[in-house]
């Protein structure tokens, strides 16, 4: 997850031209794609990442990661939490539409790889207060926004995390890596 | 020229609020030798209030060293608070602004000594805005607090920032130390 210094992942108008990306980065994001096998999305950014990802590996001027990552996308098993997509016709997805946390610790007990989350700051917030979510990985960058769409918003109550480690990009970018207590 | 330094803790979501994170003893040392390489620390109201318990400390010590000792550096740290209700004040280490912010830093600024800290959000936030901050050093505690006060709020521009280094406790807080990215719009 992508975030600025205050705690935005995208600006008002939903603009996320401040997050800063290299290959660097997305080589250490495909050593985490590489130990997943599921990709969760919110509506939003499942919708955002089918327009996309599905075909991102055969454009002409292709970049390695489109390649990557457009295979990963269409190869893993993604799970969408909506309410309103329906399931039929699509490749490889399943709709999550209720009964959240029974839903998510079946997967979760199912033999694997992990299950990653990428953006989908709602999906990731429903998650977060059903206590579903093991481990974070917040890529801060070097900006303050001052406003836009928060990371974590309708928390309840403070959770407290764990700090496993942090990784800093040369751009700027400081990943760190939190497990729940 | 002495650099302005905005140095404060902050949660994972960005809140500041003082109830939401409990600083352990590392963080308490860290702070105090931050206090001790300071040449004045500016305060509003709020926080230099809030300031004021740690004298209490100086004269009913707790017994424990990291705070007793962070007590008396932050007696002795000289302070400038900014505000519009306050007539006066006793601190015999702290003084009232007698000019608005700008102003006050410009003149800090100017004059030579150790570094100049910012320990107040409602003045990073100000400072900020007018792009006079040299340095940030946000502490960033392993903590979702949900809600409180928001450390950078009434930000209508993006500010961009250079990462300069990372310090890292033990207890899972991470000081992230960054300058405007570009210094020349910073007001020296």
């Amino acid at each position: 997850m992508h975030t600025s210094l205050d705690g935005f992942v995208a600006g008002l108008n939903r603009e996320m031209d401040w997050i800063k990306v290299d290959d660097s980065i997305f080589d250490f994001v495909g050593t985490m794609t590489d130990q997943a096998d599921t990709a969760l999305y919110g509506r939003v950014t499942y919708q955002m990442m089918e327009s996309y990802w599905p075909k991102a590996g055969e454009k002409p001027n292709a970049s390695k990661h489109d390649k990557e990552h457009s295979l990963w996308y269409n190869t893993v098993t993604k799970i969408v939490l909506s309410k309103t997509i329906k399931e039929t016709g699509l490749n490889n997805t399943k709709i999550i539409s209720e009964n959240l946390s029974d839903n998510i610790n079946k997967l979760k007990h199912q033999e694997g790889k992990n299950i990653l989350i990428f953006g989908s700051p709602s999906a990731s917030n429903s998650l977060l207060n059903k206590g579903l979510i093991d481990e974070f990985w917040l890529f801060v960058n070097p900006v303050i926004l001052g406003q836009g769409i928060p990371l974590f918003k309708e928390i309840p109550e403070s959770i407290k995390l764990s700090l496993l480690e942090t990784k800093t990009f040369h751009n700027g970018v400081i990943a760190l890596h939190y497990s729940s207590l | 020229m002495r650099k302005l330094i905005a140095a404060i803790n902050m949660t994972l979501d960005g809140f500041c609020d003082h109830t939401a994170i409990i600083p352990d003893e590392e963080i308490h040392q860290h702070y105090s030798d931050l206090l001790s390489n300071a040449g004045v620390v500016l305060y509003g109201r709020k926080t230099y209030q809030l300031m004021e318990y740690w004298r209490t400390l100086v004269t009913n010590p707790t017994g424990n060293k990291a705070i007793d000792d962070f007590a008396v550096i932050m007696d002795n740290t000289p302070k400038i608070v900014f505000s519009h209700t306050l007539k006066n004040i006793d601190w015999k280490s702290a003084k009232l602004a007698n000019q608005d912010i700008e102003e006050e830093v410009l003149e800090l600024k100017k004059q030579s000594g150790k570094d100049i800290f910012v320990g107040s959000p409602g003045l990073i936030v100000d400072l900020t805005k007018l792009n006079m901050i040299d340095e940030y050093q946000i502490c960033v505690h392993p903590v979702i607090a949900g809600s409180g006060l928001p450390l950078f709020k009434d930000i209508n521009d993006k500010t961009y920032l250079k990462l300069k280094k990372t310090k890292t406790f033990s207890g899972g807080a991470v000081i992230l130390y960054y300058e405007p990215a570009n210094e020349k719009t910073t007001i020296r």
